[in-house]
């Protein structure tokens, strides 16, 4: 399929009714009043975190900015990334999504309390951080829906000590086309090797369609990122990763990445089931996974290790001096990858020192 | 011995074929595993044919000889069957296993001496056992140990070197 989802728009909408008066529900209500509308107490809501036809506008209850939950930093370093939990799940299907065993909330969830976020946000005051929205949900697919850009790129332009990546897979850009960024923001895109984005991220716009949004992001002065995660071992992935790699440069002036990130495919063992089930054709579970010291199923290291030599080779042939770093990776493939082991604290100044260099 | 399968296997024996139901039956009661055996042994049969798109019933076949074999205990065959599968389902890790041991051998270590490396490699502290009788025991031990220790192949085994070997074996590299 050519491009899969251009722009998602739900079947049916759920409004909780503590949320109903927030100006900016109404302000999303109005932009899909064509869409069947049902206000409901949050109490009675149930359903499954699979149905994807359902938008909900609810409240985040908890704190929306958190450090990343990514994973045990005892054995694993850490980038020391925050999320900014604006919802969770996405209209996207990818095969390996982590979502599927995180999550236990239904339907597609968009939190609607924007003013509690932004006192959060403001109540940040000295430490810089890096902040994302895109981890338990696509930070752009309802862009055109929430336009939620529109409030939180001129917001973290005027913050000196907080930058914000939107990472996505979907090519709703449009919003960002006239926002004053201030170089305080990274558009950013998952890759993958062109089989893999057609066999394993259903109904996602392909590598290409990506890669000349995040062309235009770039004309538009923003700084762009690059999240080659998950790795996929498969028959065929040096070819497929070098052309997912020869595309970017394609597109992309090196100057203007802020990072790629590289990560290979881990999972918790309870994905096995899932992914076995809801995807019988896929074979990505079963490569050579041994279980990792955070629990995590992740490749048996010499191919890990296999995976991002080789993918940082192509990437440093076209760009030196990009920033390239591992997600949650051991310090023995650091060494064996990049000669070094990043000291604590250093990956975060590493990222950190993009911005303040600029 | 009364043998039984697990029910949370059978839960999962029963939703396949119905030939591979009996097929997977008749398996474990020949070989009567235990039960993390048996979750093993049928993890390995689901995710071999799910991989290689290769029925149960053809790779139950493959090791009929030894289970049907009457010079073989129970636990020899079951020693077999298991390597076999594991070795199917993993080709790479226990290539690596073989190389490894293979290295190991080869510093002639001194003997009753054990190099314990970490878990499918994923952690970074290696383990040494060695046992001994007296101190003189104790320093000659020693001594061959640190002698070891100034070997490429050594540094080669410990810092992960060896890796790039399991890729060069003819259809290891995808």
């Amino acid at each position: 399929m050519e491009g899969g989802l251009k722009k998602f728009f739900p079947k049916k909408i759920l409004i909780d009714k503590t949320v109903l008066d927030l100006p900016y529900t109404q302000e999303i209500l109005k932009r899909i009043s064509h869409i069947p509308q049902e206000v409901v107490a949050p109490e009675t809501v149930k359903g499954e975190v699979y149905n994807k036809e359902i938008l909900y506008l609810t409240r985040n209850k908890g704190r929306f900015f958190r450090p990343c939950p990514c994973t045990n930093k005892t054995f694993y370093i850490s980038c020391e990334y925050y999320i900014l939990e604006v919802g969770t799940n996405c209209a996207f299907d990818c095969t390996y999504c982590i979502l599927q065993s995180y999550l236990n909330q239904p339907f597609i969830q968009v939190y609607v309390n924007l003013e509690d976020l932004f006192k959060e946000l403001d109540d940040i005051k000295i430490k810089f951080y890096r902040v994302g929205t895109g981890e338990l949900t696509d930070s752009l697919f309802l862009d055109h829906i929430t336009q939620l850009s529109r409030y939180l790129v001129p917001y973290f332009a005027r913050r000196d000590n907080l930058i914000l990546e939107l990472k996505t897979k979907s090519i709703i850009i449009d919003n960002l086309a006239d926002l004053d960024h201030n170089g305080h923001i990274v558009i950013s895109w998952s890759l993958n090797a062109p089989e893999i984005v057609l066999k394993e991220e259903k109904d996602t716009p392909t590598l290409e369609e990506r890669l000349k949004a995040a062309h235009r992001c770039q004309e538009w002065g923003y700084w762009i990122g690059f999240h080659f995660d998950p790795i996929i071992y498969y028959p065929g992935w040096k070819e497929g990763y070098k052309e997912a790699v020869d595309l970017i440069f394609k597109y992309i002036q090196p100057e203007k990445i802020a990072w790629i990130s590289l990560g290979t495919f881990r999972f918790m063992p309870s994905l096995k089931n899932i992914i076995r089930h809801r995807f019988p054709e896929s074979k990505i579970i079963y490569g050579e996974f041994i279980s990792g010291l955070d629990g995590k199923q992740r490749y048996f290291k010499p191919i890990r290790i296999l995976l991002y030599k080789t993918i940082l080779k192509w990437i440093r042939e076209y760009a030196p001096q990009v920033n390239v770093y591992l997600c949650m990776e051991r310090p023995e493939i650091w060494k064996e990858v990049f000669g070094y082991v990043p000291i604590k604290g250093a990956l975060r100044e590493m990222l950190n020192n993009i911005f303040k260099k600029n | 011995m009364n043998f039984k399968i697990f029910p949370d296997i059978l839960k999962e024996i029963e939703n396949l074929p119905a030939e591979e139901n009996k097929i997977i039956k008749q398996f474990f009661t020949k070989l009567q595993p235990t039960y993390s055996l048996q979750k093993e042994l049928l993890t390995y049969l689901l995710d071999i044919k799910a991989r290689d798109e290769i029925s149960i019933t053809e790779l139950v076949k493959m090791v009929n000889n030894t289970i049907n074999n009457p010079t073989l205990t129970r636990e020899q065959k079951l020693t077999i069957v298991r390597n076999f599968l594991r070795k199917r389902r993993f080709p790479l890790l226990t290539k690596a296993e073989e190389i490894f041991n293979k290295k190991i051998k080869n510093l002639n270590l001194p003997s009753k001496c054990k190099i314990i490396p970490p878990i499918y490699w994923e952690g970074d502290e290696y383990e040494i056992k060695f046992y001994f009788k007296n101190n003189k025991e104790f320093i000659q031990k020693l001594e061959r140990l640190l002698k070891i220790s100034q070997m490429d192949i050594w540094q080669q085994l410990i810092d992960g070197g060896w890796f790039e070997e399991i890729f060069s074996q003819k259809n290891f590299d995808r």
